[in-house]
């Protein structure tokens, strides 16, 4: 190979997201007739999830496959383009703004001075809400005790009244099992099924009405500004097919665990009406303007996702 | 730059542990050793724009959150050591060693294991019980041998019975529940304890000059302190600090602090709590944190360079190629590697440089992760006990006296060091010794 | 941890500025224990559990962490391996702690220019304004980068606490 490339994951070998991200680094190879490779490695692997731009930036790593949001410490911006909650009702929107919206352009022009090139991204899924009581609207939020990642979402949730607390990944199941939480912003609805979170919580909201993280191929601009133009437009191109590729299959991987849960008589899936929804968002929105106001950036970001939002008749 | 990259990952392997080994052997601080070796290679292989995965791992390996249950640990166990709650308990033990041959071993093992219960870290156990019972034992003409290795066997188990900072260590660097490792820890643990109560009686039946009875004037009968003013409160903060994680009250973490306070009020009824009691024992906290976590940075360092050399794939492959992918034969080699590592390297060292390795293959050949942390912890007891880097000895060492040497501790140990590798066959033989609660 | 009573001194003034340092500041070890109790207390009894203790606490023992490697090293408690340190005579086991301080200080001096570049991204934006880094949280404190420039200082007092040593071993006054 003439460029053989490190990239780190956010997620840990063996789960699906993983295997669709290794399935686009095979993709990529083959693409190139060979010229590229690219390495894959689990979360953590290099450096903790938190620090792979500046990794990239120092040329440790090549690149990453990781969620936005994990960078809002350096700018809230990550923060507010990385899981805008409240803005996107499908991935195919999520997808539809970076690609035609303006999205990669104000994710190159953020991450520039980074040293970082945003490839492409997308949404993984709207994430199912995981729940031990019953929630049919935003006022069963209230004084709920519940599990949510760092950034806009848990400010979101606070704002809607709910106790939202820091926990890591692997003790959500335990930590819901045992009554330490009611609920959690996990992840998808197949995972979360998969994970068993479905029979310990079985009041999950599906879709959700909450997170919709941005997930996002991105990699050091040195490394990328060396790379022939034939592969940047390979790697570009297939950056967004793997933004439909990983929403899809998961999507479906979705349907099919909804329909397996519809058939487990102990497990009731909420659906939230438009109107509860709606509520919701509006709080989301609310929030937006205070992340806005936190730096140059996250100004820039929330004008360019409104006036997106706008055109397209989705405020 | 040196060109390091050049001598492919094999020689590049090879060359880091002839390193690191020329580095131990000269006595140089396990912590620095380990980090120096990262960071030559780092600038060697990759150059300077890769030293800073070293600050960068420093930086994230500090600042976990869970990680924070080991200095509540540590400051549980000191605030044990600095109180009476250690001798009261084994003063209250005392009807055991009065009747029975070999009774005051037998009570040794016992105490052990109570407050291995409510400590998570060797070392004060080791020494509290040099200091209590080993003096005992040896005026009752006991053994030496079997004294000493009862002690020094006794206080190591304080990492394998639930709370142990090991289980914690290795719950986060395998990202598996903490809570499930400690369930799992139980039952060995207690096996293990077993395993050497039964091997003390056995000796002494065979031979009874090993454990002479004590004679009336040897132990003159002396009122038992008061049981529950001893122990119950003790015992109480134990049922708050494991009810709690079991219970899934409070994290792993909280639930360690709730330990502390369970035991600060324990020594304050007592009214051993002082200002002056609370501050040695943090400053001990503080002192062994700083060994403990150092050793983590150098190690977690070590392994990410490792991992960006590629190193993580070639010691998998080599793992599938010495055990030709068979499940048994592969854990079976980890084991040997572990038992080895364990005599040069702290345990910290050991789990932060191999699990991340050993964990996604054990998964991938279909065992479970939870069972793989009671064998790690069940391997790393013999780690403490097994020369030359044997810190239980080294421990019970500052406390015995002068004519019991270092090698002399080593060679009591190996019996029990056996014994630890009987239950560690047992535990990869019957899985359920871990699992059965699920 | 043990019960013998042997107080810590160090070695240098450094050492003993660490140790004074350290005996104050590992009080608090027993803060963290009383603020997790309150968020515990407050979750429960409350329902209200707080926004700033899991981190507020996660910071401190980081810190306390960084700064027990120092007290270590001022106090020679980190492990070793003196298999053949304790077989050679003294004179030898002086050489090989003047070499354990000359290898100290190439990890250090390693160390410190990875500090510096960690700690300077986070205290400045790629375009130079002065803006720390902070968590991302609804709370959104700037701990990491006052954790990455606490690790900056920590590494350069520890290559002091280093040359400190070799100077007193190189003129033969360690008498460890
Ligand atoms: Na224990
Ligand atoms: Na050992």
């Amino acid at each position: 190979a003439d460029f053989t490339f490190k990239f780190q994951s956010s997620d840990p070998a063996g789960v699906k997201n993983f295997e669709i991200q290794q399935a686009w680094a095979d993709r990529v190879e083959a693409m190139t007739g060979g010229r590229v490779e690219i390495d894959l490695l689990p979360v953590g692997s290099i450096v903790s999830h938190t620090e792979t731009l500046g990794a990239m930036k120092m040329g440790v790593l090549d690149g990453h496959i990781s969620v936005t949001g994990y960078f809002s410490g350096k700018d809230p911006a990550f923060g507010l383009i990385g899981n805008t909650v409240g803005a996107w009702s499908s991935p195919d929107q999520l997808i539809d703004y970076i690609n035609y919206g303006g999205g990669y352009e104000l994710m190159n022009e953020l991450y520039e001075p980074y040293g970082v090139k945003f490839v492409g991204g997308g949404g993984t899924g709207l994430e199912s809400f995981v729940s031990k009581k019953p929630l049919d609207g935003v006022e069963d939020l209230k004084g709920l005790k519940m599990r949510a990642p760092e950034g806009l979402v848990q400010s979101v949730f606070a704002a809607a009244g709910a106790s939202p607390v820091n926990l890591p990944g692997s003790e959500v199941y335990t930590a819901l099992s045992k009554g330490v939480i009611d609920a959690a912003d996990y992840t998808v609805f197949s995972t979360n099924h998969e994970a068993g979170l479905n029979d310990i919580a079985s009041h999950p909201v599906n879709p959700g009405f909450h997170s919709l993280p941005l997930l996002e191929i991105a990699m050091g601009l040195k490394a990328w500004e060396k790379l022939p133009e034939d592969i940047q437009v390979i790697m570009t191109v297939s950056a967004r097919d793997f933004a439909q590729d990983i929403s899809t299959q998961l999507a479906m991987a979705d349907r099919e665990a909804v329909n397996e849960a519809r058939a487990n008589p102990e497990i009731t899936i909420h659906d939230w009406s438009a109107e509860e929804r709606r509520k919701f968002r509006t709080i989301a929105r609310d929030q937006w303007k205070v992340y806005a106001e936190q730096s140059p950036n996250a100004g820039k970001v929330y004008q360019s996702v409104t006036a997106y939002l706008e055109s397209q008749g989705l405020l | 730059m040196f060109e390091l990259a050049s001598l492919g990952i094999g020689y590049g392997s090879l060359l880091m542990l002839a390193m690191l080994i020329v580095l131990l052997l000269t006595g140089m601080q396990l912590a620095f050793a380990t980090g120096l070796v990262a960071l030559v290679f780092a600038l060697g292989w990759f150059g300077p724009d890769a030293l800073p995965i070293v600050s960068s791992r420093l930086y994230s390996f500090i600042g976990n959150y869970v990680f924070l249950a080991v200095p509540m640990f540590v400051l549980m166990a000191s605030l044990l050591d600095h109180s009476g709650i250690a001798r009261d308990l084994f003063d209250a033990m005392a009807r055991l060693g009065r009747k029975l041959r070999g009774g005051v071993a037998i009570q040794t093992l016992v105490v052990a294991v109570i407050l291995a219960s409510m400590s998570g870290v060797i070392g004060g156990e080791t020494v509290l019980l040099g200091i209590l019972a080993l003096p005992q034992m040896l005026r009752l003409g006991y053994d030496r041998k079997l004294a000493i290795g009862t002690t020094c066997a006794g206080g190591a188990l304080g990492t394998m019975l639930p709370p142990s900072i090991v289980l914690i260590i290795y719950g986060l660097t395998a990202n598996v529940s903490i809570g499930d490792l400690f369930k799992g820890a139980f039952a060995p643990a207690l096996l293990l304890a077993l395993l050497y109560m039964g091997y003390v009686l056995i000796r002494v039946w065979l031979k009874p000059e090993m454990a002479p009875l004590p004679s009336d004037q040897d132990a003159p009968e002396t009122p038992a302190p008061n049981f529950f003013k001893a122990l119950l409160f003790p015992l109480m903060s134990v049922v708050v600090v494991l009810g709690s994680i079991y219970g899934g009250v409070a994290s792993v973490t909280e639930a360690s602090a709730l330990g502390v306070m369970g035991i600060a009020i324990s020594t304050w009824i007592r009214g051993e709590l002082s200002l002056a009691m609370v501050s040695k024992a943090t400053v001990s906290t503080l002192r062994v944190c700083g060994m403990i976590i150092w050793i983590g940075i150098g190690a977690t360092a070590l392994v990410g360079v490792y991992n960006l050399m590629g190193g993580i794939d070639f010691v998998r492959d080599m793992v599938f190629a010495v055990s030709g992918g068979h499940g048994l034969t592969t854990i079976l080699f980890m084991m040997l590697i572990l038992l080895i590592l364990g005599m040069f390297l702290d345990w910290v060292g050991v789990a932060l440089l191999t699990m991340p390795i050993f964990v996604p293959i054990v998964t991938e050949l279909g065992y479970s992760p939870i069972w793989f942390g009671v064998v790690f912890c069940m391997n790393m007891q013999v780690s403490f006990l097994s020369p030359p880097f044997g810190p239980a000895a080294f421990y019970l060492k500052t406390v015995t006296p002068k004519d019991i040497t270092l090698g002399e501790i080593f060679r009591a140990l190996l019996p029990f060091i056996a014994l630890q590798v009987v239950a560690l066959g047992l535990l990869i033989a019957f899985p359920q010794l871990a699992l059965w609660w699920q | 941890m043990s019960v013998e009573n042997n107080e810590d001194v160090g070695f240098t003034w450094l050492d003993r500025a660490i140790v004074w340092l350290g005996k104050k500041l590992s009080l608090v070890f027993a803060v963290i224990v009383l603020v997790s109790f309150y968020e515990i207390i407050r979750r429960y009894a409350f329902d209200a559990p707080t926004l700033w203790v899991h981190e507020t606490v996660t910071f401190a023992g980081a810190t306390l962490f960084v700064l027990g490697g120092l007290y270590a090293l001022a106090t020679d408690r980190h492990v070793r391996i003196v298999l053949v340190y304790d077989a050679v005579s003294p004179s030898a086991q002086r050489w090989l702690r003047v070499v354990h301080h000359l290898l100290g200080l190439a990890f250090c001096g390693m160390l410190l220019f990875a500090s510096w570049s960690m700690a300077t991204e986070a205290v400045l934006a790629p375009w130079g304004d002065w803006r720390l880094e902070t968590s991302g949280s609804a709370w959104n404190p700037p701990f990491p980068a006052f954790l990455k420039v606490i690790i900056l200082v920590a590494v350069a007092v520890m290559t002091l606490q280093f040359l400190l040593h070799l100077v007193r071993d190189l003129r033969g006054k360690g008498d460890l």
